[in-house]
């Protein structure tokens, strides 16, 4: 695994929105890019079929189509194929399809803001963690802060004692 | 298969496709994002199915 080179994140992030995993693929991050992309696609897929294909439209499902349209082209292409579809019988699983068309979109945000911090601050495995604030403890003085409330030495454990 | 079990089975999928796309988002060889992606779907898996039994059980107590 090579050190990403940091570049601007906007055009990796517009590519990452519109297919899901082409973000990862163009910053050179393919095993990433390919999890993603058989992650959502499928996801997305499947919505779209258990959904009848009537669950993606601005027109029918204004709310739904706000996390639907997340998922880039595929939901753009199919709000526009679908945009005469009509339902005629209840679908045992409508409630799924709206559900994995939604998490197919949530999904890639998290895609593309994966995008971004790869291209800001680098592969996952390479950024240092921050380190934690100052809370309560700064404020606090520990027994090492100062000699004064270490416990003194018993006499049995001093030397000079023991002689005694 | 009942309705339930396939219903089941979807969650399991949504589950999968969210703690992969986690682990993909936290690793970047095949193997880490296998070890991530593994870790993150049993523990939103577990998550969910912890929460649906405390809504079953909260169900059947408060329907007698």
């Amino acid at each position: 695994m090579d050190e990403a080179p940091r570049r601007s994140p906007y055009l990796p992030m517009i590519l990452a929105w519109l297919v899901p995993g082409g973000g990862h693929l163009v910053i050179r991050r393919t095993w990433p890019g390919l999890v993603f992309a058989l992650a959502i696609i499928p996801l997305f897929g499947a919505g779209l079929v258990l959904g009848g294909f009537e669950n993606v439209s601005q027109e029918r499902h204004p709310w739904l189509f706000v996390l639907q349209i997340l998922a880039g082209a595929p939901a753009g292409i199919a709000a526009l194929l679908t945009k005469t579809t009509v339902l005629t019988d209840p679908l045992p699983h409508r409630s799924v399809g709206d559900l994995f068309t939604c998490a197919a979109g949530l999904l890639n945000l998290v895609a593309i803001a994966d995008v971004w911090a790869r291209c800001t601050a680098g592969d996952p495995e390479t950024r240092v963690a921050a380190p934690e604030p100052d809370g309560i403890e700064s404020l606090v003085r520990t027994d090492s802060d100062d000699g004064r409330s270490a416990p003194p030495p018993t006499p049995a454990a001093s030397p000079e004692a023991r002689d005694v | 298969m009942s309705d339930t079990l396939v219903r089941a089975l979807f969650y399991v999928w949504v589950c999968a496709a969210a703690g992969f796309a986690q682990g993909a988002a936290r690793a970047t060889t095949p193997a880490g994002i296998l070890r991530h992606g593994l870790r993150s779907t049993v523990s939103l898996g577990g998550g969910i199915a912890l929460l649906c039994a405390a809504i079953w059980l909260l169900m059947r107590v408060t329907q007698g």
